[in-house]
């Protein structure tokens, strides 16, 4: 089924690169749709961060086509910050900026980017902070005042101050202990429940089996096997996804 | 006239004024080498291949010579090349701004660096322009982490004014040289100017800490480094 529907928000086809002599997208397409979530999984070094950092071009792709709303995103003529603005991005490292509490690390966006007003660009700020749940005295501290687990929440809140199309993830718990990647999770889960276009990169199975619409297996730079979260999880049909599915099981036993 | 009695009151003046013009070189030549060094360290660091070896010639020159060797092809060469002869005093300004900001320039290239490639994607990924993410997530964490070795790199520009005697500047150590002349007490008098030195840094080295303290990053490392 080629993804071309007119409802994708976001459409990549065939896309390609290499890192020198390695491939690491090997030819990869699929589309997301508004409101879907879309959640890819495979082995570490199978393309998957790579995939993300080429749709809002932190990475050039050599090949192939990411169409973003109808916009050719690898056109010369595009505007990529414009893109960019549209499109969240959650870290695995959070990222936060150092020098700004958390409601400001909320607010620049709005402010620099979008341009609004200091006023406007807190009253967006508080209401993304309240959406991932933040407790109302960590507004004014530090990224390094904040556990691991609100960092990230923070993170979320600002790429939700941006009211993008679309929230790349990714792997935005793998830097975290159960405990605090279990608070990410759930404002992640709220989040697709709300109908936010998502396309997280996780090992979290259990993410995916309650939150994707789908999941995409990636594998030497391809999705390997795609499917219903249940079906591809629970009933792989290919060798790799087995193997890989019953190491991800070993670990969390 | 050597051997000439000078009474501590006179002899203090005189310090006092070397120490004055001391304190007026040093602060002119940090601030030109923080105007010329902080777009080197940006040259080098977020220039093209050009800007970037431009830079690199720059700063790798001016930290190669000594301050003496600058000061001469300021003060004594530069005029009989270009025929332009500068003051003494700004001769001796220039001169130590530029070296300064050479090694200005390597202060805040490492502090731009510090900052990480992380937050500048996490800037472009919302949209921000080169510039803006210079301005609003760089600098602002570059200049404060700056700001001990800065301090440090003050200290050695004020004591480093010394050499400018060398064309003619009347500092502190040139004022203790006319009263060792007159009175043929250089351990007076040498001993005094190096206390004057000692009371002027003393202070500085403090006010670092106070600086780093109050500007420093939370969790970025140094004195401001304070866990809930």
């Amino acid at each position: 089924m080629p993804p071309t529907s007119e409802s994708d928000v976001l459409i990549i086809r065939n896309l390609k690169k290499k890192f020198g002599e390695k491939t690491v997208l090997n030819g990869v397409s699929f589309g997301v749709k508004r409101g879907e979530t879309k959640v890819i999984i495979g082995p570490s070094g199978a393309g998957k961060s790579t995939l993300l950092r080429c749709i809002n071009r932190l990475v050039e792709p050599d090949e192939g086509e990411v169409i973003f709303d109808g916009i050719n995103v690898l056109s010369k003529d595009v505007d990529i910050r414009k893109i960019r603005a549209r499109i969240g991005f959650v870290f695995q490292h959070f990222n936060l900026f150092k020098h700004l509490t958390a409601l400001e690390n909320v607010k620049i966006g709005p402010k620099v980017v979008k341009g609004l007003s200091d006023d406007e660009a807190e009253k967006i700020a508080v209401k993304a902070l309240k959406a991932v749940h933040l407790e109302e005295d960590a507004f004014e501290k530090y990224p390094a005042e904040l556990s691991g687990g609100q960092q990230q929440r923070v993170a979320i809140a600002r790429a939700l101050a941006m009211e993008p199309d679309i929230i790349l993830f990714d792997e935005p718990t793998s830097a975290l202990d159960p405990q605090l990647a279990g608070e990410v999770l759930d404002v992640m889960k709220e989040l697709a429940k709300k109908k936010v276009t998502m396309l997280v990169v996780t090992h979290e199975i259990g993410f995916a089996l309650n939150a994707a619409d789908e999941v995409l297996f990636f594998y030497n730079g391809r999705i390997w096997e795609r499917g219903e979260p249940r079906e591809l999880l629970y009933n792989p049909k290919r060798e790799e996804t087995k193997a890989f599915l019953r190491r991800i099981a070993d670990l969390s036993l | 006239m050597i051997g000439t009695a000078v009474s501590l009151d006179v002899a203090m003046r005189m310090l006092l004024e070397g120490a004055k013009m001391t304190v007026v070189l040093s602060v002119l030549s940090i601030i030109l080498g923080l105007l010329l060094g902080l777009p080197v360290a940006i040259m080098e660091t977020y220039g093209g291949r050009l800007l970037r070896y431009v830079a690199m010639v720059y700063e790798g020159t001016l930290r190669g010579i000594p301050l003496l060797a600058i000061y001469m092809v300021i003060f004594f060469s530069m005029p009989l090349l270009t025929g332009i002869g500068l003051p003494a005093f700004w001769a001796a300004v220039i001169g130590l701004g530029i070296r300064s900001s050479a090694y200005q320039s390597q202060i805040f290239r490492s502090t731009i660096q510090a900052v990480g490639e992380g937050q500048i994607e996490a800037a472009y990924s919302l949209g921000m322009s080169k510039l803006e993410t210079l301005r609003y997530v760089v600098l602002p964490q570059a200049i404060r982490m700056a700001v001990p070795a800065w301090m440090n790199e003050y200290v050695i520009v004020l004591k480093d004014t010394s050499i400018a005697l060398a064309i003619g500047i009347v500092e502190l150590t040139r004022q203790a040289q006319y009263l060792v002349s007159i009175t043929g007490e250089p351990f007076r008098y040498y001993g005094l100017a190096a206390f004057l030195y000692l009371i002027m840094v003393l202070p500085l080295t403090y006010l670092a800490g106070v600086l780093a303290r109050k500007y420093g990053i939370k969790g970025t490392g140094g004195a401001s480094n304070v866990r809930i």
